[in-house]
C-alpha cells in the first residue's frame, strides 16, 4: 500500500494525536498499548488515546506507508500471542521530522513576536 | 458481559477495518480497564471508548467509500477501453429510453388537464363516407337539448386577428366554443369568469384569453379584465384569462394553442331544418353514474328520431352517432406509433443491458485469477464484492447522467423534427421516474454482473480456479452465447421496422404532389368582416391584393386558394347536376370544395388537363364557372366530357346557389398528404363565391407566390406590399412551400429517423457484443488452438473454425429474428406506405447487413487466433 516517491511534506500538518503517536514510536516498536500509555505520560494524560482512535491513526498510518507492523516479536515468553507491534518506516521518520521541523519553524515566529516568554538557560 | 457489548458497538466501524483491529481495540480496551483505578476509573474507560468509537465510525465509513472509489476509479483506468464502451452503451440505452418514455409517458399516460378526464367523451356524428363527421348547428342544439346522459359543450377552431396591447395586429389561433364548456371541462378560468348564455349573442361581445397572449400583448395586467380588444376588427370585452396549463380539447394535439376564445354563435331559436354545415366538434361529460355504452344508445335513439323527421337531411347513408373517450380520440393515430417506437427503444435498452452485462462477465472471467488470488491471501470475499460493486456503481451512475444529458438532446430533437407529429409534445419534459427506472436497469445489470463472479468464487474453490489456469466455466460462456443469440435476433427486428419504414418514407417522398413547390412563398391572409362585410369587398381585396404582388420585383406568378396542399384542406359539398337525378333524395355529385383566385394553379404548376383554369375575366357578372380535378371528373362523369356540364351546389342555410358551368379539369393535387389519395375536389372563383353559411365569405385565404427571390426578401416585399393596401391585415404563416410539404411527412420523418437510429445502435451493439465474446473465445481457447496447430491444422482452418462459430451464433440470432419480425410488423401496417409488412427485398436486405456484420465482427478474433503460436501458447500456463 505505501506510495513511494511522496513527500513527507505531503502528509502535514498532523494532528497532536498523530504527532505524538510518531514520538512514541521514534526510540522504536511498541504495541498498541504502550503507545497510549506513553502518550499519556508524556502529555501528563492532556492526550488520551481511546483504542479505537489510536487503530484509526494506525490504520491511516499503515496505508500511507508511515508505520508498518513489525514482523520481529520480543521474547515469546513475554509477548501475547494476540499483540501487534509497530513501528516507524524511514518515511515515517521523515514525516515526523518534518513536522517537528514545522513546528519550530512556527515556534520561532512566535518567539520572534514575543509570544513564549524567555526560559531561563 | 460488558466484553459483548464492547463488541457489538465496534460494529459502528466499517467490516474491514473491524477485521483488522477489532480484537487489538478489544484487548487494549481490557488492557486498560485492568489498569484503571477504582469504579470511576474503569467507569471513564467505558465512558472514553464508547464516545472515541461512535465520533470515529461515520468519519471511517466515510474513509472507507472514498478508498473503495480510488480503487474503482484505478481500476478503471487501468482498462479504459472496457470503461468506455461500458458507459456508452448504458448511456446510450437510459439516454433514448428516457427521452422516449417521457413522451410516451406526457402523451399516453398522463392525465388531461381538466376536472375527471375520464368522464370527457367525443360526441360526432358517423356516415358511410366518414367515420368522424363534425356536428352542425341544429345538430349539437338537438342533441345537447335532448340527452340526459350527456353534458354537450361543442367547439370549433379558426384563426382571428388580434390587436391591442403592444405589438402590431396578429393573426392568432382561436376557438368558438359554446357557452357550457367550462362547465362540461370542469376548469374556470384563472382570471375573471367564463362564458353566460348571454355572451352568445353578437351585441355582448365577450372574449377570453389564453395566458401566454395576454402576458405576450397585455404584459400579463390584470386590469385587463373589463377592457376592451380588437378581434377581427370588432371590440370584444375580456372577460377571462385561462390558466396557463389550460387548452381546448380541440387544440391538444396543436403545436399553437388557441390564444383567444370566442363564444360560438349558436342560435337556439332558428330553423333546425337544414342541417348541413358540419363544423362543430362535440365534447361532452358524462353525468354521474351514465356508462358510455348508455350515453351512446341514448344517442343512436336520438338520432334515429331525428332522422325520421328530416329524411332528406340525413341521406349520407347509415347516419349515426358515435361517443368514444377523449383520450383516445387525441390519441387515436399516434398510439401505435408511440408503442413501435417505446417497444424499439425497449429493445436497445435490453441490448445495451445484454451487452454491458457480457463486458462484465468477461472482466469477472479475467478477473477471476486475480480475485482468487486475494482469497488465497486472506482478502474476505465481502470486500472483494464490495469493491466489485462500488465500481459497478460508479459505472452505472455516470453513464446514468450522462444518459441524463442524453435524453435531454434526444428530446430537443424530437421536438424539433416534429412539433405537430404527437399531441402535447411540446410540453414534454424529462420526466425523473422514466430516469430512475432506466438509470435502475443500468444500475442492476452491472452490479448483477459484477457480483457474480465473486459469488461463484465462494462456490468454486479459490483454490481450483487457480489450478485451471482462470479459465472460464463453460456454463457462463454458454450465457454469454445465449445472450449474443437475443441481441442478433433483437437487432434484426428492429433493422426490419426500420428498413420498412425507410422504404415507406422513400415511396412517400417520391409521390409527385401535383405541384411544383421549389421557388413558391405562401402565406395566409384574412380580410376582417367589419371592413370587408360582402363578396364583393373580400373579392375585391384579393383580386387588388393579387394585382400588386404580380408587380412586385421578382414575382413570376401569384395566386390565392382558400386552401394549401398538405396543409388546409376543407370538407365535401354535394350539388345536383343537370339532367341526373337524385337517388334516394341523395345529390349525385359531392367533392371537396376550395375557392381560388385566377394565377392560383399556374403559380403552383398544377396541370391543366381539360378546358381552362380561372382568369379575371370570370367575374360576379359573368357566367358562374367551376374547376373540377382530375379525380371528380373520373369518378362523376365516367366515360364522358365534364367540360360544359352544369352543375348547382346545394344550398343548406346560406346564399341561393346558381346553376355553374364546369369550365375546366385540373390535374390531381395530394391535397391532404402525400401518402392521402386524391379526392373529388372542385375549386370556385372566388369572385362567384357564394357560402353555404348565412353571410359567410372566403375571407381567409392562402396566397402562393412564385418567385426567383429568396424567400425572405420575398416575404418583406409581400409584407410591404400588404400593409400599402391594408395596414391592418397581418401576414400570417408566411413560409416557403417546400416548408409545408417537408411538414406535412414530418411524424414520418420523425418516426424513421428514430426507428432508424434506434437499428443502428442495435446492430452496433449486437456486433461489438459478438465481436467481445468470439475475442474473449479464443483468448480462452489459446491453448487448444495451440495444440491444434502443433498437430498441424493450418491456418485457414482455424479461421474457418472460429469464423463458423462466430456466425452459427449470428445466423441463429438472424433465424430467430427474420421469423419473430415476421410476425410483429403486421402490428405496424397502419405506419407503412405501398410497403407490405413482409416485404421480401427489406428482409433479404437485413438478412444480408447482418451476414456482413456478422463476418466483420467475427473476422478480427478469427484472424487472431491463426497467430496463436503454439510454442507460446501451449507454455502460458
Amino acid at each position: 500500500m505505501a506510495r513511494h516517491n511522496r513527500k513527507a511534506d505531503e502528509l502535514l500538518p498532523l494532528t497532536p494525536g498523530m504527532f505524538h503517536v510518531l514520538i512514541a514510536l521514534a526510540d522504536g516498536e511498541k504495541h498498541g498499548y504502550a503507545i497510549i500509555k506513553e502518550v499519556a505520560r508524556r502529555t501528563d494524560g492532556a492526550i488520551r488515546l481511546s483504542a479505537g482512535t489510536l487503530y484509526t491513526l494506525i490504520r491511516r498510518f499503515v496505508q500511507e506507508g508511515v508505520v508498518a507492523e513489525s514482523s520481529e516479536r520480543p521474547d515469546p515468553a513475554l509477548d501475547d500471542e494476540r499483540r501487534r507491534y509497530y513501528r516507524l518506516t524511514p518515511f515515517g521518520r521523515d514525516v515526523a521530522r518534518a513536522e517537528a521541523a514545522r513546528m519550530e519553524a512556527t515556534l520561532s515566529m512566535a518567539r520572534a513576536k514575543n509570544l513564549i516568554p524567555r526560559t531561563r538557560t | 458481559m460488558s466484553r459483548r457489548f464492547f463488541r457489538a458497538l465496534l460494529r459502528v466501524l466499517p467490516f474491514d477495518f473491524r477485521a483488522d483491529y477489532g480484537r487489538e481495540i478489544e484487548r487494549r480496551f481490557d488492557e486498560e480497564r485492568l489498569d484503571a483505578p477504582g469504579a470511576t476509573g474503569r467507569a471513564r474507560v467505558w465512558a472514553a471508548n464508547v464516545a472515541a468509537l461512535l465520533a470515529i465510525g461515520p468519519g471511517e465509513h466515510v474513509h472507507q467509500l472514498r478508498q473503495d472509489m480510488a480503487y474503482a476509479l484505478r481500476g478503471m483506468r487501468r482498462n479504459p477501453g472496457f470503461v468506455t464502451v461500458a458507459i456508452i452503451t448504458l448511456a446510450l440505452g437510459t439516454g433514448v429510453n428516457t427521452a422516449i418514455f417521457s413522451i410516451v409517458h406526457a402523451v399516453l399516460l398522463a392525465p388531461l388537464p381538466y376536472t375527471d378526464p375520464d368522464r370527457l367523451v367525443v360526441v360526432s356524428n358517423r356516415v358511410d363516407a366518414n367515420p368522424r363527421l363534425a356536428l352542425s348547428d341544429p345538430e349539437y342544439l338537438d342533441y345537447s337539448e335532448q340527452s340526459r346522459s350527456l353534458d354537450i359543450a361543442a367547439m370549433s377552431p379558426g384563426f382571428v386577428t388580434l390587436s391591442g396591447g403592444s405589438g402590431d395586429p396578429q393573426r392568432v389561433p382561436s376557438v368558438a366554443v359554446s357557452t357550457n364548456t367550462f362547465a362540461v371541462l370542469g376548469r374556470q378560468p384563472a382570471l375573471g369568469r367564463g362564458f353566460v348564455i348571454g355572451d352568445a349573442q353578437t351585441e355582448s361581445a365577450s372574449v377570453i384569453l389564453s395566458d401566454s397572449i395576454w402576458r405576450e400583448r397585455f404584459e400579463g395586467d390584470a386590469s385587463i379584465i373589463g377592457r376592451s380588444v380588437n378581434v377581427q376588427g370588432r371590440a370584444r370585452t375580456v372577460v377571462g384569462i385561462l390558466p396557463p396549463d389550460f387548452v381546448m380539447p380541440v387544440n391538444l394535439i396543436a403545436s399553437a394553442p388557441a390564444a383567444v376564445v370566442l363564444p360560438a354563435a349558436l342560435d337556439v331559436a332558428a330553423a333546425r331544418n337544414e342541417r348541413g354545415g358540419h363544423y362543430l366538434a362535440g365534447i361532452a361529460r358524462l353525468r354521474a353514474g351514465v356508462s358510455i355504452a348508455q350515453a351512446s344508445s341514448e344517442m343512436d335513439a336520438i338520432v334515429a328520431q331525428l332522422v325520421r323527421q328530416y329524411p332528406d337531411q340525413h341521406n349520407q347513408g347509415h347516419f349515426g352517432t358515435v361517443v368514444s373517450p377523449l383520450r383516445e380520440e387525441l390519441l387515436g393515430e399516434s398510439r401505435p406509433v408511440l408503442l413501435v417506437l417505446a417497444v424499439a427503444v425497449a429493445v436497445v435498452l435490453l441490448l445495451a443491458c445484454a451487452n454491458v452485462a457480457n463486458l462484465m462477465l468477461a472482466r469477472g472471467e479475467t478477473r477471476r485469477r486475480e480475485l482468487a488470488v486475494r482469497t488465497a491471501l486472506g482478502a474476505s470475499r465481502f470486500r472483494m464484492a464490495r469493491q466489485l460493486l462500488t465500481e459497478a456503481l460508479l459505472l452505472a451512475v455516470t453513464a446514468t447522467l450522462i444518459g441524463l444529458a442524453v435524453a435531454r438532446s434526444a428530446l430537443e430533437v424530437v421536438i424539433a423534427i416534429g412539433p405537430d407529429a404527437l399531441p402535447r409534445i411540446s410540453q414534454v419534459s424529462i420526466n425523473p421516474i422514466v430516469l430512475s427506472f432506466a438509470g435502475g436497469l443500468a444500475l442492476l445489470t452491472t452490479v448483477l454482473f459484477a457480483v457474480l463472479p465473486s459469488l461463484q468464487l465462494s462456490r468454486t474453490q479459490a483454490g481450483e480456479t487457480l489450478r485451471e489456469g482462470g479459465r472460464g466455466s463453460s456454463s457462463r460462456v454458454g450465457v454469454r452465447r445465449a445472450l449474443v443469440v437475443c441481441q442478433v435476433s433483437l437487432a434484426v427486428v428492429l433493422l426490419v421496422a426500420a428498413g420498412l419504414l425507410l422504404k415507406s418514407f422513400s415511396r412517400v417522398m417520391s409521390v409527385p404532389g401535383g405541384f411544383d413547390a421549389d421557388g413558391v412563398l405562401t402565406a395566409r391572409v384574412a380580410a376582417p368582416s367589419t371592413r370587408y362585410p360582402g363578396l364583393a369587398e373580400v373579392s375585391g381585396f384579393f383580386t387588388r391584393l393579387n394585382e400588386q404582388l404580380a408587380a412586385a420585383p421578382g414575382v413570376i406568378g401569384v395566386g390565392a386558394s382558400s386552401g394549401l396542399p398538405l396543409a388546409v384542406s376543407s370538407g365535401d359539398w354535394s350539388f345536383d347536376i343537370e339532367g341526373r337525378s337524385r337517388v334516394n333524395g341523395r345529390r349525385p355529385g359531392a367533392a371537396d370544395w376550395y375557392v381560388v383566385t385566377p394565377g392560383y394553379f399556374e403559380a403552383l404548376r398544377i396541370g391543366v388537363v381539360r378546358g381552362r383554369t380561372p382568369a379575371p375575366s370570370d367575374t360576379s357578372s359573368s357566367t358562374p364557372v367551376i374547376f373540377i380535378n382530375e379525380t371528380a371528373a373520373r369518378g362523376i362523369f365516367p366515360g364522358e366530357d365534364p367540360v360544359g356540364k352544369h352543375v348547382m351546389l346545394s344550398r343548406s342555410r346560406g346564399f341561393e346557389q346558381p346553376w355553374r358551368t364546369i369550365a375546366g379539369v385540373v390535374a390531381d393535387v395530394r391535397q391532404r398528404g402525400l401518402d392521402r389519395p386524391s379526392r373529388p375536389e372542385m375549386y370556385i372563383p372566388h369572385t362567384q363565391f357564394l357560402h353555404f353559411s348565412p353571410g359567410q365569405q372566403a375571407r381567409s385565404m392562402s396566397v402562393v407566390m412564385r418567385s426567383e427571390l429568396p424567400a425572405d426578401r420575398l416575404v418583406s416585399s409581400v409584407r410591404g406590399e400588404l400593409r400599402r393596401l391594408d395596414p391592418e391585415i397581418p401576414l400570417a404563416d408566411a413560409r416557403p412551400m417546400t416548408d409545408v410539404l417537408a411538414l406535412s411527412v414530418a411524424d414520418r420523418k420523425l418516426n424513421v429517423l428514430l426507428l432508424s437510429a434506434f437499428a443502428v445502435v442495435a446492430i452496433v451493439l449486437a456486433a461489438v457484443g459478438t465481436y467481445g465474446v468470439m475475442a474473449y473465445d479464443v483468448l480462452q481457447r489459446r491453448r487448444e488452438i495451440g495444440i491444434r496447430v502443433a498437430l498441424g491444422a493450418s491456418r485457414r482452418s482455424v479461421l474457418g473454425l472460429v469464423l463458423a462459430q462466430g456466425l452459427t451464433l449470428v445466423a441463429i440470432g438472424a433465424a430467430i429474428g427474420l421469423t419473430a419480425s415476421a410476425l410483429v410488423t403486421r402490428s405496424m401496417a397502419k405506419m407503412l406506405f405501398e410497403v407490405g409488412p413482409r416485404d421480401l427485398p427489406v428482409f433479404a436486405s437485413v438478412a444480408i447487413l447482418l451476414a456482413a456484420t456478422g463476418i466483420l465482427a467475427t473476422y478480427v478474433p478469427a484472424w487472431r487466433a491463426t497467430r496463436v503460436d503454439p510454442l507460446v501458447a501451449l507454455r502460458e500456463d
